[in-house]
């Protein structure tokens, strides 16, 4: 059996990289792959061009994006990232109402934006691995006028890949949404609950 | 006997053709913006710079705002495309110039061969960017960015927009070097110049909704009209990719 006949330095470089793997796996980026990555984001930007050249508008609207973005998006850590420290400081239920009232907020406000996209093509371009997971490029083409970036930051938690952020023509969403909900808190006078109030109607 | 190029350069044209950075700056994204933490910290002159953001907002809200849609109403989009093409194409000789100081051989290759094929359209058409040919939009800025300038101070200035101590000085150099402006046909400038108002009052007019998300239903419209300048900027200093660096970690814990 050529198995035997494997030398002892070899075997033990085996054993040695089984080992590796094995305590390799449940870190982060290891399983990710960039053509996974690739995958979802072509999914994910399949199922946001239907929403879009579906026609619908307003509400109807929003509601199916919110379907598409709690399907492929860490919308927790999305909105825990965007709230920052006072996340922490908040009940738990607290926590529970803002992340719903930040959903229905990225919803409404990402829904109008993409819905500027309709008549256009996106694309997969390429894809990194960056440090917390990979990063993939697209190109959005409108006829008649230069193509943009836009760019989507995808990482893996439990085995289940999700869309954490993205970057249009280098702005970033959370960075963006966390500005304007740190400005909204201000406004509240650092008071979550009122943040929660605020957040159900804008966007 | 041709008489030689004089390099006339009128102030008010400099002015006014800055006026495409505060568009440029608004119209590239899809959402309005924070601040780059490092670079935030670098706006000492914020309490005046606020003043001049009102003034502007209201300049929009009074005059530009209302010309790019009546310009987007009257005029077919056939022909606002062109006059964004023909205004783009006119850009692209300073944009070699920047390459070579660049030393960026890539880039240079991809303006010249952008040049040379829009040129079958004289400049009316895209053909490059339909054909997959990447453009890289170099500036005098980037080219300071190369040279290891440091960003400088941010700034808001009438009419003028968001810009930092480096992206101004590129600017004033990339006006002085640009062709169109090195013409001696007073007619033959101010035409450059029309072209390059009617190419961002166009951008003003197809992308008026996100603008006027940004400017009007911002909870504060000066940190997003910062925020949003410099990582748009920051994403051209690094020839159209995000900086790894300023990734978000999904894994923070507060």
């Amino acid at each position: 059996m050529p198995i035997f006949k494997v030398s002892n330095r070899r075997t033990f470089l085996a054993g040695a990289s089984a080992t590796a793997a094995t305590f390799a796996l449940p870190s982060v980026g290891f399983a990710l792959t960039k053509a996974d990555a690739e995958k979802l984001i072509d999914r994910l930007s399949d199922d946001i061009f239907k929403v879009i050249n579906s026609g619908k508008s307003g509400s109807a609207l929003y509601k199916d994006f919110d379907k598409v973005f709690g399907k492929y998006a860490a919308v927790n850590a999305i909105a825990r990232t965007c709230l920052g420290p006072p996340w922490r400081s908040a009940t738990a239920a607290q926590q529970r109402a803002y992340i719903a009232a930040f959903r229905g907020y990225l919803s409404r406000k990402y829904g109008k934006r993409f819905r500027e996209f309709i008549g256009s093509e996106i694309n997969v371009v390429s894809a990194k691995a960056v440090k917390s997971g990979v990063l993939v490029k697209s190109l959005v083409k409108f006829k008649g006028s230069a193509p943009f970036i836009v760019e989507w930051q995808v990482f893996e938690r439990n085995g289940k890949q999700q869309m954490f952020d993205l970057y249009i023509e280098g702005i970033s969403m959370i960075k963006t949404e966390r500005e304007e909900v740190g400005s909204m808190l201000d406004r509240s006078g650092g008071k979550v609950a009122k943040l929660i109030t605020r957040l159900k109607t804008a966007g | 006997m041709s008489r030689p190029v004089t390099f006339r350069q009128t102030p008010f044209l400099h002015l006014f053709r800055r006026i495409t950075v505060l568009f440029t700056a608004l119209c590239v994204l899809s959402a309005c913006a924070a601040p780059v933490t490092k670079t935030a910290m670098n706006d000492p002159y914020e309490k005046s710079s606020r003043k001049v953001h009102a003034f502007n907002k209201g300049l929009d809200r009074a005059l530009i705002g209302p010309t790019a849609k009546g310009y987007g109403f009257i005029t077919p989009p056939v022909l606002i495309h062109m006059i964004s093409n023909f205004s783009g194409y006119l850009g692209l000789p300073g944009q070699a110039v920047n390459n070579v100081l660049q030393a960026d051989a890539k880039g240079f290759g991809q303006t010249l061969l952008t040049f040379t094929v829009n040129s079958l359209t004289f400049g009316l058409g895209d053909l490059a960017s339909e054909a997959g040919i990447t453009d890289n939009n170099a500036d005098f800025g980037q080219t300071l960015h190369v040279w290891g300038v440091g960003q400088g101070i941010y700034h808001e200035m009438p009419i003028l927009g968001p810009s930092t101590t480096r992206d101004t000085i590129g600017f004033v150099v990339d006006t002085a070097i640009n062709p169109v402006n090195l013409l001696e046909s007073s007619d033959a400038r101010w035409a450059g110049f029309g072209f390059s108002v009617l190419d961002r009052l166009g951008d003003r007019n197809q992308y008026s909704e996100v603008i006027e998300d940004t400017l009007y239903n911002s909870d504060d419209s000066y940190i997003a009209a910062r925020s949003l300048y410099l990582q748009n900027r920051d994403f051209k200093l690094n020839k159209g990719a995000v900086n790894e660096d300023s990734l978000e970690d999904p894994f923070a814990d507060f």
